[in-house]
């Protein structure tokens, strides 16, 4: 599929709805730089026949109100369809279809998390959508304004804290999976995302903040960048929709310095458990915690606040992170665990690290 | 004991020993304490001079920091402070009091014959109130600076430190100023025209500031609350706008924008007033449609009480207000449209002299078209969502504040210049620095139109690539921009130092601001003059009233006559 | 000197800008009208946030208005009402050249200004003390949320919240009363200060009638300051209502 070319003024048009708010775009266009000749040009006309000059006098004003009144009533026919028109195509973009597959966003300073059907979660400031099949994000702030932007699309909406709102489009290019070193090697509209852990580069669509959001002072994320409002930039990547179910059913996949590891899916866990936040509940060296140590957890007996008891095996820790509250362990009652949402996989890299922790 | 307007002109043989404004009470005090409308407005013109300066100082930062991508002067919460420097400075400090402010203050008193604005310590207490709440603002930069944009929207604004409090305040203070001006302004209209000089005859001039100084007591006092509201709710947390505290967010929207929008009258309508005046001068001619243009500015008063959810079409509301907000404004397009194709008429069978003050009035006519015009693609509801937040707004408001208000400030400035001061300035330089004004302005903001479509966030101390040329044209204009001026300003320190001594009626203006001495009598004139035509009547002026007492060299029109 | 012919035009309170006192009169008065409009608008912020909050969350509008002493309230809207009529009183003796009338019903006028900010003293500093209070400050007697509210803090909440629901039974305290609270302090406070600004012009009114600077012929500012007046007393009116009574 080749990439359609954006113009001067608009970048390309890689959704359903852009090519609608374009052909406004245009309109007002072309309506504007016609009244601007007409204005401008009479002006210039006759700044230069009636220049001052000898033998030539000002005549005094008469009065038009025919002159009047057509230009105060013409334009409001002009401007009414601009009204309507522009309001049918805001309307196209704010009426999801049916079947539009919901994905959560939620902004916070400064980062973007995606969370699709079945609750998966995608890298941080990584958006995954189908080509050629309607989305919806339904989207939500921890803290101040965000707002979702993608120029390619044609999209925005501010996301608010204590309220939800809502955002469709329908993606109809593929992105390039392109790697790359900067903005100028990826197609146009495009730009050099984000380094992954082996500190490889792939082409992506920008997803802006448009709504200030701030800046901490002096703090500086891992790459060394000031994350601010205007590094609060996600990567969207259109991929076919074999891919995004694929992508729905095995989560995202396990990270590429994994491979290298020796026991990969215990890499992949370890990580999972520090980049969710386990470790704030969960100690891996048997001290004490909120939640119960891991250490020696896998394959031991629990005893459980209802008085019975079970042994810690794949179904029994799936069913503590899916649904924690299904079984307490005895003394743990008074913290509740959140529960969280994973892929299979990514559960069985959970346990897999698990295991390592109980040899 | 009165004169009439055609006989009260002063011969150019006695003008010696005139009393006038400025010398006949010297010293400090003098002007402290002065009550005279013309010192007050001499005095905010320099404070909203400096203030421009300053603003502009920011704005050359900001230009400067997104020469390139990534870090160049100075880190992001730096630069977030800068611009909103620059945002709330432009707006609170400078260009809301700068034309009711200076020029109000100075000619519209003047323009109705009258002596002096109906409440003469009233209008010294809004100075100082200005003179108090840019204290405000500048302790609020001393004490950690804020960093919230000039719209300081919550709940980013409650979360943030104390400063914002000291910066809410300053525009808190700075609305009474405002809102007291105009209500001095309402009464004089009212109650202090000279005799003859009825509502068809005012100038629209003061037509513009009336319209605006209703605005004025009627907007003001909302954003007045707000920010009252915001700091209730940084101190005592009252729980309105901060969703933590289950208050709405949104709400603070669309109060502060209850305000703001009708702001942007109370910003370009004093703008437009200059211009009625610079246009009907140097054309010779009365403004076409007189009546048209002195209603379409209460129109647009009026209307712009109406529209202001148009800059939160992406904020969540309902679709019905959306909806209700794009179409009524595109009501406000039409007034606007009124106007300009008035002054165009006005110019068709004129007699035009392009000396500078009017090729500011011509420039407004061009750039504030561009600014208009493109406040219709924000308009429209399809295209703002693209749009909104990106340097397409940014561009729009600077084509209409800058390209509208300021250059109808700095034309106004040239033309009244010579009787305010009493001293002419050069006309080369003063050619020069528009020019460079004019093409800096263009290429700044031009280029921020196309990369704002394309997709370029406002309030971005960090850019993709793509930007980098765009952001370097924009950044090269607004150095243009500024050396446009420093050469003005340096114009106009040399006529104060060594400027020829300014005639009576150095443009040939039927104006009545014009038929008194130049600098103007204490009182304004020495009798009450009674007008027998109205300002623009150039076919009833005499001979004497419009050429008398002044230097060809100004003028190569005087010629154009013989 | 031409400015001297400007200087003696007329009566001593004729400023020099006027041509006739007909006509400073009338500039002062639309002054102050615009002014009071103003006043109108200002307040009106506070009136749509009370409405919109109102329709949101009218459980906890109720509840709270329950907590509110509509006795007090009442007192003060008579004490206000008194107070206007005193101020017209006090411009009708001034029309008239009463002097020692007009400053009589002036220092009224002011007396009761004191009296009712006497009763909102004892209404805010109880509110205060037992900590019903806006926001995060809920529940915190003095403003301290380190200590836990006296017992007639939930005396008084669960008293209210059984009035506003008709029940005796357990009810929920509406989380959204801190808003109520919120509104309410900004709303008095804010009243609360036009009334102790009003009492400060009034005063200098007074004194300027006492040093004999008005006159049957000259009156303005005891009539401007009485419109003033009037818009506090205005204000209250709107207040009073939508605070202490409608449930
Ligand atoms: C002087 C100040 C000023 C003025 C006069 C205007 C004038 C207008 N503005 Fe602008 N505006 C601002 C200052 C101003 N604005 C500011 C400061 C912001 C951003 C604030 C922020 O977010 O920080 C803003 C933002 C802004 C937005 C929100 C954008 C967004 O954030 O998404 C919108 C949306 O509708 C808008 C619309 C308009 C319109 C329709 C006009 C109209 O009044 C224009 C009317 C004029 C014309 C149309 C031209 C002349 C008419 C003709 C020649 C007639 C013939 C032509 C036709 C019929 C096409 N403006
Ligand atoms: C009246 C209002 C006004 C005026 C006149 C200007 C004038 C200018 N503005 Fe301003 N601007 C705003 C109001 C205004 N602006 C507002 C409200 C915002 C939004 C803020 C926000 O988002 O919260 C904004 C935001 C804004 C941005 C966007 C920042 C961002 O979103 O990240 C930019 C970027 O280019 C910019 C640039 C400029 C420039 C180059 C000028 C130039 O026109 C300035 C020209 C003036 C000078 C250059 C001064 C000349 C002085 C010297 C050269 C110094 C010499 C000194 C001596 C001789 C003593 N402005
Ligand atoms: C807020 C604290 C908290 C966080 C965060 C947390 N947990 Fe827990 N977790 C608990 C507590 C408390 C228990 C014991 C009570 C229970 O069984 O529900 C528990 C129990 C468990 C158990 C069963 C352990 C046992 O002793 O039988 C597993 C497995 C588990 N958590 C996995 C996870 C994973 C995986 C994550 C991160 C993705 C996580 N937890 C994050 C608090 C937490
Ligand atoms: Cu998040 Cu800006
Ligand atoms: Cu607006």
């Amino acid at each position: 599929m080749t990439q359609p070319q954006g113009t001067v003024q608009l970048p390309p048009q890689l959704s359903t709805i852009a090519p609608e708010v374009d052909a406004m775009y245009y309109a007002i266009y072309w309506i504007s730089v016609a009244s601007f000749v007409v204005i401008v040009g009479a002006m210039l006309y006759f700044s230069y026949k009636y220049r001052r000059r000898p033998g030539h006098e000002a005549k005094p004003a008469g009065h038009a109100t025919v002159l009047e009144i057509t230009w105060t009533v013409a334009p409001i026919f002009l401007l009414a369809w601009l009204f309507h028109a522009g309001f049918v195509t805001y309307m196209h973009g704010v009426v999801a279809p049916d079947n539009a597959r919901d994905v959560r966003v939620r902004g916070m300073q400064w980062n973007w998390e995606f969370e699709h059907e079945g609750g998966v979660i995608d890298e941080l400031n990584v958006l995954k959508v189908p080509v050629g099949h309607p989305v919806r994000l339904i989207m939500s702030s921890s803290d101040v304004l965000h707002s979702v932007f993608i120029p390619a699309f044609r999209v925005k909406r501010d996301v608010v804290p204590g309220m939800y709102t809502t955002l469709w489009f329908e993606a109809t290019h593929l992105t390039e999976e392109r790697t790359c070193e900067r903005d100028a090697d990826c197609p146009e509209a495009h730009f050099c995302g984000r380094a992954d852990a082996n500190g490889v580069r792939t082409c992506a669509l920008p997803l802006f903040c448009a709504e200030y959001c701030g800046a901490p002072q002096g703090i500086q994320d891992s790459a060394g960048r000031n994350t601010n409002h205007s590094t609060m930039l996600a990567e969207v990547r259109v991929v076919s929709q074999e891919a995004y179910d694929r992508f729905l059913e095995e989560g995202p996949p396990a990270p590429a310095h994994c491979d290298a590891a020796e026991d990969p899916a215990a890499c992949w866990g370890e990580g999972l458990f520090s980049q969710n936040g386990c470790n704030a509940c969960h100690s891996v060296d048997g001290s004490r915690a909120p939640g119960p140590t891991w250490q020696g957890l896998w394959g031991s007996t629990r005893q459980f606040a209802d008085g019975s008891s079970g042994v810690a095996d794949e179904n029994y820790i799936r069913e503590s992170i899916l649904q924690p509250q299904a079984k307490i362990v005895t003394g743990y009652s008074g913290v509740n665990m959140p529960p969280y949402r994973f892929s299979d996989r990514q559960i069985d890299a959970i346990i897999a690290y698990m295991r390592t922790l109980s040899e | 004991m009165t004169v009439e307007a055609g006989t009260a002109i002063p011969s150019s043989s006695s003008h010696a020993e005139e009393p006038n404004y400025l010398t006949h009470e010297t010293g400090l005090k003098s002007w402290l304490f002065t009550l005279d409308h013309k010192r007050i407005g001499l005095m905010y013109l320099v404070s909203v001079l400096l203030m421009f300066f300053l603003g502009g100082v920011m704005a050359l930062l900001v230009r400067t920091e997104l020469l390139f991508a990534g870090e160049t002067l100075m880190e992001a919460d730096t630069y977030n402070k800068i611009f909103t420097l620059h945002g709330a400075i432009m707006v609170f400090l400078f260009i809301i009091p700068a034309i009711p402010g200076a020029i109000g203050n100075f000619f519209l008193p003047i323009m109705l014959g009258a002596k002096d604005v109906a409440f003469p310590r009233l209008n010294l207490l809004s100075f100082y109130i200005y003179c108090a709440g840019t204290v405000l603002a500048l302790v609020a930069i001393v004490v950690g600076s804020v960093d919230t944009g000039w719209t300081f929207y919550t709940p980013y604004s409650t979360r943030a430190d104390s400063s914002v409090i000291w910066m809410t305040g300053a525009a808190f203070v700075l609305g009474f100023s405002s809102i007291l001006t105009g209500v001095n302004f309402i009464s004089t209209v009212h109650k202090m025209r000279a005799p003859g000089l009825h509502w068809k005859r005012l100038p629209l001039f003061i037509w513009g500031i009336y319209a605006t100084s209703i605005v004025q007591v009627l907007a003001t006092p909302v954003l007045a609350i707000t920010l009252f509201l915001l700091i209730m709710e940084k101190t005592l947390s009252v729980g309105v706008f901060d969703p933590a505290l289950g208050g709405d967010p949104v709400l603070f929207q669309h109060f502060f924008w209850f305000y703001s929008h009708p702001a942007v009258y109370i910003m370009i309508l004093p703008g437009m007033a200059i211009v009625n005046e610079l246009i009907a001068t140097f054309s010779h001619r009365k403004i076409f449609g007189y009546m048209f243009v002195a209603m379409s500015s209460l129109g647009l008063g009026l209307v712009g009480f109406l529209v202001w959810a148009h800059h939160m079409f992406t904020s969540g509301m309902s679709e019905y207000a959306t909806m209700v907000f794009s179409a009524l404004t595109f009501l406000v397009a039409i007034p606007s449209g009124v106007k300009i194709f008035n002054w165009v008429a006005t110019l068709y069978e004129g007699s035009i002299s392009f000396l500078s003050p009017m090729l500011y009035g011509l420039s407004f006519l061009v750039l504030f078209t561009i600014g208009g015009v493109t406040g219709l693609f924000l308009a429209t509801l399809a295209t703002d969502i693209h749009l909104h937040d990106t340097y397409f707004v940014v561009a729009h408001f600077h084509y209409v504040m800058v390209g509208g208000t300021v250059f109808g400030f700095v034309g106004g400035l040239h033309y009244w210049w010579p009787k305010m001061t009493g001293k002419m300035y050069d006309e080369k330089l003063a050619k020069v620095s528009w020019f460079l004004v004019f093409v800096g302005f263009n290429v700044t903001f031009l280029s921020q139109f196309v990369m704002g479509s394309q997709g370029m966030p406002r309030r971005y101390y960090d850019y993709l690539d793509q930007f980098q040329p765009l952001h370097m044209a924009s950044s090269g204009g607004a150095y243009i921009l500024g050396l446009g001026f420093i050469i003005m300003s340096f114009m106009f320190v040399k006529s104060l130092r060594s400027g020829a001594k300014a005639p009576r009626n150095p443009w040939a203006s039927a104006g009545y601001e014009w038929m008194t001495t130049t600098p103007p009598h204490p009182h304004n004139f020495e009798e009450t003059p009674v007008m027998t035509r109205g300002p623009y009547d150039y076919h009833l002026c005499t001979e004497e009233e419009l050429w008398d007492g002044f230097d060809e060299d100004f003028q190569p029109s005087k010629k154009a006559k013989a | 000197m031409a400015s001297d012919a400007h200087a003696h035009h007329g009566p001593e309170y004729l400023a020099h800008h006027f041509e006739t006192p007909a006509q400073q009169f009338d500039a002062a008065k639309l002054g102050m009208w615009a002014f009071l409009a103003q006043e109108i608008l200002f307040f009106s912020g506070l009136f749509i946030a009370y409405g919109i909050f109102r329709t949101w969350y009218p459980e906890a509008f109720s509840v709270g208005s329950h907590l509110l002493d509509w006795k007090m309230g009442g007192i003060n809207t008579v004490v206000l009402l008194v107070s206007s009529f005193t101020a017209v009183m006090a411009v009708q003796k001034a029309q008239l050249g009463d002097r020692k009338g007009t400053s009589f019903f002036l220092l009224l006028t002011i007396g009761f200004a004191f009296g009712f900010m006497i009763v909102k003293y004892f209404e805010y500093t109880h509110k205060i003390h037992v900590g019903i209070l806006p926001g995060k400050y809920w529940g915190c007697p003095g403003f301290d949320c380190g200590s836990a509210p006296p017992e007639a803090f939930f005396q008084e909440v669960e008293a209210a919240i059984n009035a506003a629901y008709h029940t005796a039974g357990p009810n929920l305290v509406p989380y959204h009363i801190r808003t109520f609270y919120g509104i309410y302090f900004v709303m008095t406070g804010l009243h609360g200060i036009h009334v102790l600004v009003g009492i400060g012009i009034i005063l200098w009114v007074w004194r300027r009638n006492q040093r004999g600077e008005f006159s049957k012929d000259f009156n303005t500012p005891v009539d401007l300051v009485a419109l003033y007046w009037h818009l506090v007393d205005l204000i209250w009116i709107y207040l009073f209502p939508l605070l202490y009574l409608i449930d």
